[in-house]
């Protein structure tokens, strides 16, 4: 225990303290509230003010002073606008809000301004970095070319990821958006990918679902969760995206000297997932009409593009020459009635490269994750996608939309020709091929595995309803029987490789495992 | 506080129109007392932002109020408000007159805030080192804040020069709390 701490020792180590303390006369600028209302704050004065500074009212609150009027500043306030009054002294500060970064912040559930709220301790970083970063040029930049393993099938096989790129998850309420992201957080255990989930306008309980889910898979100790819920003020629920990103933006930027990383260090890899960016447009819009911007189409201010795309440039792929980090986002938006036409939703398509469309449908249907391969796209990723999964996954699209055609068709027809009903069977196993729980990441193996057994024709044997237990026992076998193989396609994958001997191995085990399979039945 | 941009225009307006007229001295005399007038009498104030004062009956009390008490310029600018019906911000346009004519003889008001009274040697010293800093004539006016609990703080416009005993313990204990 502390006893042999002397009262003298505290004494001297605080006078040391005052000592080194020095303390001039303070300088600052300072306005005074007009008036407060729906967590906006009229100032008049700050004459020198920034826009996106930080300022300080004299309760201890800090806002942000986003409309510069000729004659007011207009501050959103960052907590209760009911602790400010009429005439209360607001001061700059000279800052343009930052958050803490680096690795204190791993594991961590912080706020939209980098504030610990999971109640365990202050967060000891010496970094920081400004929320508002310009996104880098061209020059700096590399087209997408690694791939980022979501460990979902359907998204490796067809709208694959790679490092540095943006891909949209949208669809309606409660089809699984959440879960494919959190699902992405998880597999990227062990892959030197740090992870960053900002929560967006959601229920608490949701986020200490998602931060429990994340610690039961030992995926928290690389992720960093920013929380701006439901219940916190507009301006925070806005900010929390920039916030996330800039954390990322420490680990992306490590080996950029252009951006004040060190030269031959090796860029860091960082994921984001932005939940949802819908109640970041609409949190936004509150602050704009309180704010009297001129409103547009729904209601959104004119510059809500503007938003979505000065965030989502952020992501990148850095080139070698600024250490080769990336950041890759993945932005939910939810959708209403599947209308991916409305403003928000069209907006966020055309930023991103491709996008990951869910449909309540599919979902209900049992189809789960319920992707809708014909509308989903990744317009970079096939540069990176591994070259098993290309090699395999390459009839996957087109058998699937033969088979939605067929199945819309054969709703009408009473008999069918033997050539279609092979189709439509075939058809009915890839779409179970597709299906996969929530929280079982699969690896490449894995994958491949099992889709070039429904591709090459090895499940026409089993029945539609037993696909599911047939993909759970040809895991099994090459997470144990075939240990060998699965450690050799890792280390192909790894050299981007797929050779003529691990194809010839990967039929036989598909072959054996039919046939057991099929004998057991 | 002033916010008014009507107010502003006014004044300036009539601060260059006396300047013309060579009148700006009587004018501002006329405009200050009229502005302590208004901040002292809740009644005036009500009287001259009521809507419900027809315009003709305002200028017969205007008048009778004024009339000979204040000078002839200082009366036409009451009318010309009146007339507009912008005399809900005349005690602005007071204000704002007062700015215009320290702008133009390039005077800066500070205020001094202390813990105990300032002697005159004091505030004298501060003036000094004001004007030698801000390169302007300086209009000291002072108030007494026992919160400060030593040493002061000038207020010049916007900028605020924090030399108290409050302000230093709050910066040691920020220090501290995030040594
Ligand atoms: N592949 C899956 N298999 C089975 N259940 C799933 C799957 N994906 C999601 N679910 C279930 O569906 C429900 C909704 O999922 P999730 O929260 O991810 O949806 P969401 O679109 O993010 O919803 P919200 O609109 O609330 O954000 C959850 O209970 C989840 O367990
Ligand atoms: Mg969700």
């Amino acid at each position: 225990m502390a006893t042999d701490i002397k009262p003298e020792e505290v004494s001297a180590i605080l006078k040391e303290q005052f000592a080194a303390f020095e303390s001039g006369a303070q300088t600052y600028e300072t306005g005074k509230v007009l008036s407060v209302g729906d967590g906006i704050a009229r100032v008049y004065g700050l004459e020198n003010v920034m826009a996106g500074e930080l300022v300080e009212f004299a309760c201890g609150l800090q806002g942000l002073a986003m409309n510069l009027e000729e004659d007011n500043v207009g501050v959103a306030i960052f907590g209760e606008d009911k602790q400010i009054c009429e005439g209360m002294e607001v001061k700059r500060t000279n800052t343009i809000a930052s958050v803490p970064t680096g690795d204190a912040l791993l594991g961590r559930v912080v706020d939209a301004l980098g504030n610990p709220i999971d109640g365990k301790g202050p967060i000891n970083t010496e970094n920081s970095r400004p929320i508002e970063f310009k996104a880098p040029g061209i020059m700096e930049r590399k087209s997408v070319h690694e791939p980022l393993q979501t460990g979902v099938k359907v998204i490796d096989a067809l709208t694959p990821v790679g490092r540095g790129q943006r891909e949209l998850i949208i669809g309606d309420r409660k089809t699984g958006k959440t879960t494919l992201a959190v699902d992405t957080i998880i597999n990227q255990k062990g892959k030197g990918v740090q992870c960053f989930y900002v929560a967006i306008g959601q229920k608490r309980s949701t986020v200490v679902q998602i931060a429990e889910t994340l610690k039961q898979h030992g995926a928290l100790e690389y992720t960093t969760i920013i929380a701006a819920t439901a219940s916190d003020p507009a301006p925070m629920q806005f900010l929390a995206p920039y916030s996330g990103t800039a954390m990322a933006e420490h680990y992306c930027y490590l080996g950029s000297p252009t951006f004040g990383g060190t030269e031959g260090v090796a860029g860091g890899h960082a994921l984001i997932v932005y939940d949802d960016l819908t109640k970041q447009s609409q949190a936004y819009r509150q602050l704009s009409l309180l704010l009297r911007r001129p409103p547009g189409r729904e209601a959104f201010p004119g510059d809500v593009f503007y938003t979505h795309s000065r965030l989502l440039e952020r992501s990148v792929k850095l080139s070698e020459s600024e250490g080769a980090g990336s950041i890759t986002a993945l932005p939910i938006i939810e959708t209403q009635a599947n209308d991916v036409s409305a403003y928000i939703p069209t907006n966020v398509i055309s930023i991103t490269d491709g996008q990951i469309f869910l449909e309540s449908d599919l979902f209900n249907a049992g189809q789960r994750p319920a992707i809708n391969a014909g509308l989903s796209v990744s317009r970079v990723g096939g540069a990176a996608q591994t070259k098993s999964m290309k090699k395999t996954a390459g009839t996957l699209r087109l058998d699937l939309a033969q088979y939605r055609e067929l199945a819309a068709f054969s709703q009408f027809a009473s008999d069918l020709d033997p050539a279609t009903r092979a189709q439509l069977e075939k058809g009915q196993r890839l779409m179970e091929v597709c299906k996969q729980g929530i929280n079982e990441p699969q690896s490449v193996a894995e994958q491949v595995c099992l889709i070039y057994a429904g591709t090459n024709g090895y499940l026409n044997d089993i029945p539609v309803d037993k696909v599911v237990s047939y993909t759970a026992e040809l895991n099994e076998a090459l997470s144990t029987r075939y240990k060998d193989f699965s450690d050799k396609f890792a280390v192909e994958v790894k050299n981007d490789d797929f050779s003529k001997d691990l194809i010839a191995e990967m039929t036989d085990i598909v072959k054996s495992t039919t046939e057991s399979f099929s004998s057991s039945l | 506080m002033l916010t008014s941009k009507a107010a502003k225009r006014y004044a300036k307006a009539f601060f260059s129109l006396a300047q013309d007229k060579g009148k700006l001295d009587e004018v501002r005399a006329d405009f200050n007392a009229l502005a302590q007038l208004a901040a002292q009498s809740e009644e005036l104030k009500s009287f001259l932002s009521s809507p419900l004062v027809a315009q003709d009956k305002r200028l017969e009390l205007l008048k009778s109020l004024f009339e000979g008490k204040i000078g002839a310029t200082a009366m036409s600018f009451i009318t010309f408000l009146n007339e507009k019906d912008r005399t809900p911000v005349l005690a602005e346009v007071c204000e704002y007159f007062e700015v215009f004519c320290n702008e133009a003889a390039n005077v800066q008001l500070v205020t001094i805030t202390s813990a105990q009274e300032l002697s005159s040697t004091q505030i004298k010293a501060i003036e000094v080192k004001l004007e030698a800093k801000l390169n302007k004539t300086i209009k000291a006016s002072t108030e007494i804040d026992a919160a400060l609990l030593g040493g002061f703080k000038i207020a010049i416009g916007d900028q605020v020069i924090d030399h108290s005993i409050t302000a230093q313990l709050n910066s040691l204990k920020q220090s501290i709390v995030n040594a």
